[in-house]
């Protein structure tokens, strides 16, 4: 330019080795560029697993009747666009949480909470062929599940103000944690001298129990109805209504460790921690009704660089000013090896992303529901989603008539991060 | 030095280090980020090259919350990445819509930083607009920017909760109940939001006000974060809708009761900085306070948790008066004075030490409480009330005790304030 000194990029660096010093550092993720994936009209149900569970419908546990009519899938309905594995049998109601089994447990087997009262749990299989294997009964909608470190329990939190205990081998639930209100996630810790269950309630307390006594070890204050929670130990995450956010460090015991002011503009609905390099939990990410999802690191060198938001579940509203629709964000999900997320909203997608590179790197098309839960299984093989109704758009959209879907992903490729060089 | 026409425009790339000279009082530039930050400023390069004639400075009239002309590192929301290759051609040509507007009007000439309070209510109305055409879920807190508190007017409830709500009601056989507390939940936040929207006198003074009241201050014995903000008639009250009228009367009279209050306390606590225009909020409360109505689910724990007023003969006014980093619920205060002992004691912290016994902060009440610094800027809500001090007479021997020791014990915390006689100010 005028015979000066250096050469000014004529564009933007799109490559993304771009070794320019040019001033945009981050591009836009570069995926091959796919002609978009047309609704075709379904076939027929994928899952070549479903035939062969016919047989098993009838054999095993008391999983009602709800769950046979998977044939009758129209052509035209959009309830599995990405072509994924869908769990056989599953809940009449929306489901409210996922969990697959940890580590310990050999193979995988997934556990989901529903409004209908009731959790269950399949086996999943390596072929992708899923079996239901058992059930048990709350007397309110499940809000949350999660399995003790063995994998011997799974821990149930429910709206009728108590969470269980079920013991998978005996097949027997017990009740062990009280609240006077719903209660919203219950998490297992396990410190290397103590362990203990973790429920938080809308009736602003958190509390610790030991599942032999009937009262708690510990009961914390939270400023507000506890919204999400996550456990990474020794670090625990709150996040309550009013925008309220608490970090626990969870060393010796519960303490609360930190308050923060909330990124968000507005009510958090999910928040998952991840961890860094060395496997020490870091940071989290934390959900909101607006389509926004905050990464926030705990003690960053540079809090106002490395702690970001990011946009997610709006419907591009196509260039001009035209309002775009903003859907919560239901879920995140941190992949347990790669540490790249994965988010559900409700517009009945989900997005996988690298926030280290800071960019997307897929969305989904859209289900016909909102996808209201997700979870990895423990090695991040297994991405499971469930579409059911999340009472986004209140009560006259609910249709108790429509079916409700897990899904399965394998999820070992497409959660690679992005090399950002 | 020629001139950078990139500058001009606003989009230069390369900011500071830009071997062009940019005129100053030319207009600035929008983009803020100088490329070392490094910022997500995702697809910002390439949506740059696709304004080729849009940016006219004289377009825009005013400058936003969003990045505007700020050099102070100081992001809103820290860096606000647009992920999505396509289609965010809209978002983030809102957006640099938005910073361009800093070249835009002469106002800005001269004049870098617009009044705060202006943008802060400029970003209101914006993200009010959104909120309204965008279908996002509508009973949600908002707060115009991170570090401030919630705006009164706009109660938090989670899907999950209307949701039980309907089941129950489904159980009972009166869907209709929650239809019509839907409805009208459904209306109040309409009016708040247009309210917002359409920012009359009022409402302005109220608002600002209310964002002002975050202040940090070091108060002398017990470091309270000093946050207050009185978001009078806040958060509407979730009243079953039988006991909607005597909660009304009730809000009311803690009203009335917490602006005489405020005009009449100390300052020792650093309460004066509680007090808004009354009159103003007074209006708007009550305006508001007459149609809240909301859900009775969560009461019965009021009693344990500190941060409710106790039960009133409305019963349930559990759940979302309470706004947990700085909104306080007026409504706290029309029970009896030892309530406001809520100021006494960071609240959070260790009201339920005395209630239930075993709430452990891991780290002795007395320091979590006495320190400031750890305090985040809207920790506490202090709710101001008719008394803060109590009188020594009030005080049970047990609670004196405390008071004349150095340091609380955990689970013999006094929730009432301390006498005025024992403060070393």
């Amino acid at each position: 330019m005028r015979g000066e000194k250096r050469p000014v990029p004529a564009r933007p660096c799109v490559s993304r080795r771009c070794l320019c010093r040019c001033p945009t550092r981050f591009r836009p993720a570069l995926l091959p560029k796919r002609a978009p994936r047309l609704a075709l009209p379904h076939k027929q149900p994928r899952s070549p697993a479903l035939g062969a569970k016919m047989s098993l419908f009838g054999s095993t546990s008391g999983f009602g009747a709800g769950g046979t009519s998977m044939f009758g899938n129209t052509a035209t309905d959009n309830h599995n666009p990405m072509k994924d594995i869908e769990v056989t049998s599953p809940p009449d109601d929306s489901i409210g949480c996922l969990a697959f089994s940890p580590l310990a447990l050999p193979g995988n087997f997934l556990i989901a909470g529903s409004w209908a009262n009731d959790v269950r749990c399949w086996e999943v299989q390596d072929n992708g062929q899923t079996i239901p294997k058992a059930q048990q009964m709350h007397t309110g909608p499940v809000l949350d599940v999660c399995w003790s470190d063995d994998g011997s329990k799974v821990f149930t939190a429910s709206c009728d103000k108590t969470a269980k205990m079920w013991d998978l081998n005996s097949n027997q639930a017990i009740q062990i944690a009280q609240h006077e209100a719903p209660v919203k996630t219950i998490h297992w810790i396990k410190a290397p001298n103590y362990s203990c269950v973790m429920t938080g309630s809308w009736d602003k307390t958190l509390k610790f129990w030991d599942t032999r006594s009937p009262t708690p070890m510990m009961t914390l204050q939270l400023p507000e109805r506890c919204y999400c929670a996550d456990v990474v130990h020794p670090m625990a995450v709150v996040a309550t209504a009013e925008r309220g956010l608490i970090v626990y460090q969870l060393e010796n015991q519960p303490s609360e460790f930190r308050r923060i002011e909330s990124p968000l503009k507005h009510q958090h609905r999910c928040v998952a921690i991840f961890k860094d390099k060395v496997n020490k939990p870091t940071g989290f990410a934390l959900g909101s009704i607006e389509g926004r999802v905050a990464i926030h690191y705990i003690n960053p060198p540079n809090p106002a660089k490395d702690n970001f938001t990011f946009k997610c579940h709006r419907s591009n509203g196509t260039n001009t000013s035209a309002p775009q629709d903003i859907y919560a964000v239901n879920g995140i999900a941190f992949h347990p090896a790669h540490g790249t997320l994965a988010t559900v909203g409700s517009d009945g997608r989900f997005s996988f992303w690298d926030k280290d590179a800071r960019t997307k790197l897929k969305t989904s098309e859209q289900l016909d529901q909102p996808i209201s839960a997700c979870c990895f299984n423990h090695n991040g093989n297994i991405f499971a989603y469930a579409s059911s109704y999340d009472w986004s758009k209140g009560h006259e959209f609910y249709n108790p008539q429509k079916k409700n879907y897990i899904f399965l992903r394998n999820a070992a490729e497409e959660l690679k991060p992005r090399n950002k060089k | 030095m020629t001139i950078c026409h990139f500058f001009l425009q606003g989009r230069c790339r390369f900011g500071e280090r830009c071997w062009n000279e940019h005129p100053r009082g030319g207009g600035r530039s929008g983009p803020a980020a100088p490329p070392s930050q490094g910022t997500g400023r995702g697809g910002w390069g390439a949506h740059n090259q696709r304004y080729t004639n849009v940016v006219q400075p004289s377009n825009f009239s005013k400058p936003t919350t969003w990045g505007g002309s700020r050099d102070d590192g100081k992001a809103f929301f820290g860096p606000s990445v647009d992920y999505g290759a396509t289609g965010s051609g809209n978002k983030s040509s809102g957006f640099s819509q938005n910073r361009f507007s800093a070249l835009s009007s002469e106002q800005n000439i001269g004049n870098s930083y617009r009044d705060e309070e202006e943008k802060l209510l400029e970003g209101i109305i914006k993200d009010m607009e959104v909120w309204e055409s965008s279908g996002q879920w509508m009973f949600s807190c908002y707060s115009p920017m991170k570090e401030k508190p919630n705006i009164s007017g706009f109660p938090d409830f989670s899907p999950e909760e209307l949701h039980l709500e309907y089941y129950n009601c489904r159980a009972n056989n009166n869907i209709q109940n929650y239809i019509n507390s839907v409805q009208q939940l459904v209306n109040q936040w309409r009016n708040r939001l247009l309210e917002l929207k359409t920012l009359n006198t009022s409402t302005k003074a109220a608002l600002v006000s209310e964002l002002k009241n975050v202040v940090s201050q070091p108060l002398p014995t017990f470091g309270f974060g000093g946050q207050q903000t009185s978001t009078f008639g806040s958060s509407g009250f979730p009243l079953s809708s039988s006991s909607n009228r005597s909660a009304s009367n009730s809000s009311f009279k803690s009203n009335t009761e917490l602006v005489s209050a405020s005009s009449g306390s100390t300052t020792a606590f650093g309460s004066s900085s509680m007090v808004p225009d009354p009159s103003a909020l007074g209006v708007t409360s009550s305006s508001r306070s007459a149609t809240s109505i909301g859900f009775g689910s969560q009461s019965a724990s009021s009693a344990a948790s500190f941060s409710f007023k106790k039960p009133e003969t409305a019963g349930s006014f559990g759940a979302s008066g309470f706004s947990g980093f700085g909104g306080s619920s007026a409504v706290n205060l029309s029970s009896t004075t030892s309530l406001p002992a809520f100021g006494a004691v960071n609240a959070a912290v260790a009201a339920p030490a005395s209630e239930s016994g075993n709430s452990l902060f891991g780290q002795s009440v007395s320091a979590f409480g006495y320190n400031v610094a750890p305090a985040p800027p809207a920790a506490t809500s202090i709710v101001t009330s008719d008394k803060l001090f109590t009188p020594k007479t009030d005080l049970s021997p047990e609670e004196l005790k405390q008071f004349e020791a150095k340091k609380f014990t955990l689970g013999k915390i006094p929730l009432k304030p301390p006498p005025i006689e024992l403060l070393n100010v």
